[in-house]
């Protein structure tokens, strides 16, 4: 669990929002607020897929699941098992 | 001060389209941002805040140069332009902002002498509509917007936009390995000859050079209608495909109307933002890369496959890093020269255009202020130069809770009567059910 978080903030605080600095970013902060936008959320998914060898089906990508950190590490782990 | 800056991969690929627009007789890749004004903005601020971000983006002040087979910036000390224009008092505001934006997008000489960024108050009956033109390859219209940012903000928050204004496309590029830029590099090639298996339709079949100029016209939806609209977003292709919603109305709005010159399907090029969400910096330079959406004219007519189609389409290229394959591509491209790398950039291998329209989605579009320097902001315009074919470009916005489309397109290629029906069948389409 806590590999896939590091992973995940490590890619999007550099690649898809902005943070001036990242350590203060919590893990419940509103990523959609914070700058993550549709084509982020792709790039998001497709990386979350590659680094992790899961598939996350079009029918789960809600708003929700890709909320915050924590939201989206429960989705990424929820397909893992 | 560096004497030469030199422009980054895909900056040049849009001074390879500010050659092409002029070779058709047009004045170049003008692009312009605007802002509808309730008052008049703090004069004296706006000078300041102007001078202050040439002297921290002296690129600002720069005009275009060669060296060799390299193009670049080469910067003055010269300040950015900062003009006044007055309604007359016999014209009604809106006619007035119509005819004076149209003559500041043709208002151009030889690229080379050229001031490329400058700012039009344009003033009449208690409004503004203040007008940012700039030549497409100094920056694009996230590095505007991050421009407007700036100049509102209070002189102490300027801090975080007075760090290093590095280009990403470069920085990208700089990190990958020479093995990873030639992989990439070899599946940008290949991606662009699998898109060329479709000729693109176009809007219009353009007859030979006539007396061409762009006209733009505006579609504001009001907020109930923009909510309806991102409601029927949201159900048809998910939070994650905003962009290609807009792309498949464009698109059925294109069959709606008819091809022009009839080919196989649609084929819209999308920009791809290289900087993180929100981010300050950077403001000067084009940071995108490019990725197309096709599809058939038999796709097209049927709304839900056109929309599954495009999803489809669009996850596949993420997945095989598609948006970064064309930075190699454009790294390349810069060895070649303009009318050859022009006829890469533009031309399908049976030698038609491959865009069938120019299309950008800038987003929602919030400003640190709602007011800009005294004046609260009304609404947002795009304009941009086209190449013919394919004549047309659709920029698509939202501000203040309100979606803003802003059609370019150049006459006597397209008419006011034919843009008056597109409008008419984007909306049908944006709002269909």
């Amino acid at each position: 669990m806590t590999d896939i978080r590091a992973k995940l903030r490590g890619f999007v605080l550099e690649e898809l929002v902005y943070c001036e600095d990242p350590d203060t970013f919590s893990d419940d902060e509103d990523l959609l607020e914070a700058g993550l936008d549709s084509l982020g959320i792709m790039r998001l998914i497709m990386f979350a897929e590659r680094e992790f060898g899961i598939t996350l089906p079009d029918t789960e990508i809600e708003p929700d699941m890709v909320r915050n950190f924590n939201a989206l590490t429960g989705w990424i782990e929820s397909h893992r098992q | 001060m560096t004497g030469f800056i030199p422009l980054n991969p895909s900056d040049h690929v849009l001074l390879v389209m500010d050659r092409e627009i002029r070779r058709e007789g047009l004045p170049g890749a003008w692009c312009a941002f605007a802002l509808e004004l309730e008052g008049q903005p703090d004069e004296a601020a706006l000078r300041s805040a102007l001078d202050e971000a040439g002297s921290v983006f002296p690129v600002l002040t720069a005009r275009l140069t060669q060296r060799g087979r390299q193009f670049g910036w080469r910067p003055t000390s010269l300040p950015i332009p900062l003009i006044q224009n007055h309604c007359p008092p016999d014209q009604d505001v809106t006619d007035f902002w119509k005819s004076r934006f149209k003559e500041l997008m043709h208002g151009s000489g030889n690229s080379h002498d050229e001031v490329p960024l400058s700012f039009h108050c344009l003033q009449g009956q208690g409004k503004c509509l203040l007008v940012a033109r700039w030549l497409h390859p100094l920056m694009d219209a996230g590095g505007i917007k991050r421009l407007f940012d700036f100049v509102m903000a209070s002189p102490a928050k300027r801090g975080k936009y007075l760090r290093n204004d590095p280009s990403l496309v470069d920085r990208k590029l700089k990190s990958w390995s020479w093995k990873r830029r030639l992989g990439l590099l070899w599946r940008g090639k290949c991606h662009n000859d699998r898109i060329d298996l479709q000729s693109s339709s176009q809007p219009v079949s353009p007859g030979p050079m006539a007396n061409r100029s762009l006209e733009t016209d505006h579609l504001l939806l009001d907020a109930e209608r923009t909510r309806q609209v991102l409601s029927i977003l949201y159900r048809q292709v998910g939070i994650s495909g905003q962009s290609l919603y807009f792309i498949g109305c464009l698109m059925r709005a294109l069959e709606h109307m008819g091809p022009g010159l009839k080919r196989d399907g649609w084929c819209i090029p999308y920009a791809f933002d290289l900087r993180p969400g929100n981010a300050p910096v950077p403001v000067t330079g084009n940071q995108v890369s490019v990725l197309f959406a096709q599809a058939s004219h038999e796709v097209t007519r049927q709304r839900d496959l056109l929309f599954e189609h495009l999803k489809r389409q669009h996850a596949e290229a993420v997945r095989q890093e598609l948006e970064m394959a064309y930075l190699p591509l454009m790294w390349l491209g810069r060895w070649l020269s303009l009318p050859r790398y022009a006829q890469i950039l533009r031309q399908q291998k049976y030698g038609g255009e491959r865009s069938s329209a120019w299309f950008s989605d800038i987003g929602e579009i919030r400003f640190s202020q709602p007011d800009f320097l005294g004046a609260p902001i009304k609404g947002v315009r795009h304009g941009c130069f086209i190449t013919t074919p394919p004549s047309l470009a659709v920029l698509f916005s939202r501000f203040a809770g309100r979606l803003s489309v802003s059609i370019n397109y150049l006459h006597p290629d397209l008419s006011a009567e034919w843009i008056s029906r597109f409008q008419t069948r984007l909306t049908a389409e944006l709002l269909a059910d």
